[in-house]
């Protein structure tokens, strides 16, 4: 594969927002790009110069890309991700080192990048360019709307709550360490659709079963990895009746995010 | 402007969007809290103001008798869970206070359910933000309920400049000072190691009884010199250091010299 590399010229951004959003298709956390965003978070950003976001192209085809600011941060690198592994590493190289010589000649005292660990080549290519980590965000999350953000899950997992058709669940909130809870109970209705609604303090919400357990319980199952059994083993979420036990474990299994969460440096805060 | 804790229910602090006549002060806040490397007015401008879809909502400043006493800002985003699952997320940071209204707990105070119904009223279905591992564990996680999300994100960092190195090895070298041998060792004599690190110019790196200093000149006869990989540089904890230490000696790209006239100083520190 024969790789060109040069700086951006104007009109690229279609095809970098598309090759941006293509390497990061699998990754939560991250939100689709438009080229008007990426204008504003890349272009026009304050001390940024078109000179310094390079493209990689293979031919007529874009393969790689990335944006160097200020002091050698760098803002964004994409990798085409149907790329064989031996082209993902040499794209991956040759941005590496264009951001590096640019960098020296801005007499810049180091590169820095924010990029996804749990992509192996990328991760050793760097390794072996001479990049070490040197930390990790703490990335946090508060929930505000249960209701709705049971209904997209529930909606998106649909497949996985087949066992459940016929079954209605009362989620019982508390607000634990939040200091403000919007929703305290709601309900959730397998049928031909998955139907979840804020029922309030409602009389006759019966249900199969109740589980009950606080606003923060609920996020780490949906955002930082915490199993259902964890929670039940440690009080922190309790069954009603405790023979329902099996069927709500396979609703909260269904409600966690599995794809890997990656916060790019151009959307921290 | 001060406040007392325990007169907190009785004053007043008001809260509103943004409005051009307060950005001064908003700014000012911002750089008391962050330091004036946070940026000037245009990178605020271009942070909030002039970023797609900005509603003047996405900023709250805070008042108190009229004065601006802390401000906050979010981003409306619409976040991808998994394949074709996404939900409005509000992305919230620069959220600073005046240091007299620091710590006086403004994140639970019942005013504050009326910006929260807020956010809910415009969609929002969870809040996201950024801080360090102290602030979460002292704050957002027992104060506002907050969760750590288990993210693949990292930073990694390349050093470019031998300035870059040299500052590295002169912090390895205050810490270095820092234990009560080394103080010892250089009482009456300073340390001089000559360092040549794997693709970088060599440097000194002298310990005192005043401090570690590290120079790009080879200024004075080494006690010590030592061809150190890249890798070492880079350690972040003492088992890393090991490691890239086994690695480098099995490789050959560590090697030192002058290690028994270093051994007889050390000794005769020892025997003092």
């Amino acid at each position: 594969m024969r790789l060109t590399m040069r700086s951006y010229r104007a009109g690229d951004e279609v095809r970098v927002v598309a090759l941006w959003n293509q390497s990061y298709t699998r990754y939560a956390g991250v939100a689709t790009r438009t080229v008007e965003y990426w204008r504003w978070s890349i272009l026009g950003r304050p001390g940024m110069s078109e000179d310094d976001i390079f493209l990689i192209e293979s031919g007529e085809r874009l393969v790689g890309y990335a944006a160097l600011w200020t002091g050698g941060k760098v803002l964004e690198l994409a990798v085409n991700s149907d790329l064989s592994a031996p082209s993902r590493r040499c794209v991956t190289r040759q941005l590496l080192s264009g951001l590096e010589a640019r960098a020296r000649a801005r007499e810049w005292d180091s590169v820095e990048l924010v990029l996804p660990a749990s992509d192996r080549l990328i991760d050793r290519t760097l390794r072996s360019a001479g990049y070490a980590v040197y930390g990790t965000p703490t990335t946090i999350v508060r929930l505000l709307n249960p209701e709705v953000l049971l209904r997209s899950l529930t909606a998106a997992r649909a497949a996985r709550l087949v066992p459940l058709r016929g079954q209605k669940l009362l989620v019982t909130l508390s607000a634990g360490d939040d200091p403000f809870l919007l929703q305290h109970r709601l309900c959730v209705r397998f049928g031909d659709s998955i139907d979840v609604r804020n029922v309030g303090d409602e009389e006759g919400s019966s249900a199969d079963a109740e589980l009950q357990l606080s606003l923060a319980g609920l996020a780490e199952l949906v955002f930082c990895g915490a199993g259902a059994r964890q929670l039940l083993e440690a009080g922190e979420l309790r069954v009603d009746p405790h023979a329902a036990t099996a069927k709500v474990l396979v609703f909260l299994a269904a409600l966690a995010v599995d794809a890997p969460w990656y916060t790019p440096v151009s959307e921290e805060f | 402007m001060s406040h007392d804790p325990s007169k907190r229910k009785s004053l007043a602090v008001e809260a509103h969007a943004y409005t051009p006549d307060s950005e001064p002060e908003v700014l000012a806040i911002l750089h008391g809290a962050f330091g004036p490397a946070w940026g000037g007015r245009a990178f605020w401008r271009w942070k909030h103001l002039h970023r797609p879809g900005f509603s003047e909502h996405d900023v709250r400043v805070y008042r108190s008798a009229g004065k601006v006493i802390g401000c906050w800002h979010m981003a409306a985003r619409v976040l991808r869970l998994g394949p074709g699952l996404e939900i409005a997320a509000s992305v919230e940071g620069d959220y600073a206070m005046h240091p007299d209204w620091r710590g006086v707990g403004m994140g639970r105070d019942p005013a504050s359910i009326k910006e929260v119904r807020a956010l809910a009223e415009r969609g929002i279905v969870a809040r996201f933000g950024f801080t360090s591992p102290l602030l979460y564990e002292r704050i957002y996680r027992p104060k506002l309920g907050y969760r750590r999300i288990r993210t693949v994100t990292a930073h990694y960092r390349k050093l470019l400049s031998d300035k870059a190195i040299r500052e590295r090895l002169q912090r390895a070298g205050e810490r270095l000072r820092s234990r009560r041998f080394i103080r010892k060792l250089v009482r009456e004599r300073p340390l001089a190691i000559d360092v040549e690190v794997s693709g970088f110019p060599r440097c000194m790196l002298i310990v005192d009884a005043e401090g570690a200093r590290c120079t790009s000149a080879l200024e004075v006869e080494p006690d010590l010199v030592a061809c150190v990989p890249y890798a070492l540089i880079n350690a972040r904890t003492p088992a890393a250091a090991a490691r890239a230490v086994c690695c480098a000696l099995l490789s050959g790209k560590l090697s030192t010299r002058y290690v028994a006239r270093f051994a007889r100083r050390v000794v005769s520190a020892l025997a003092r």
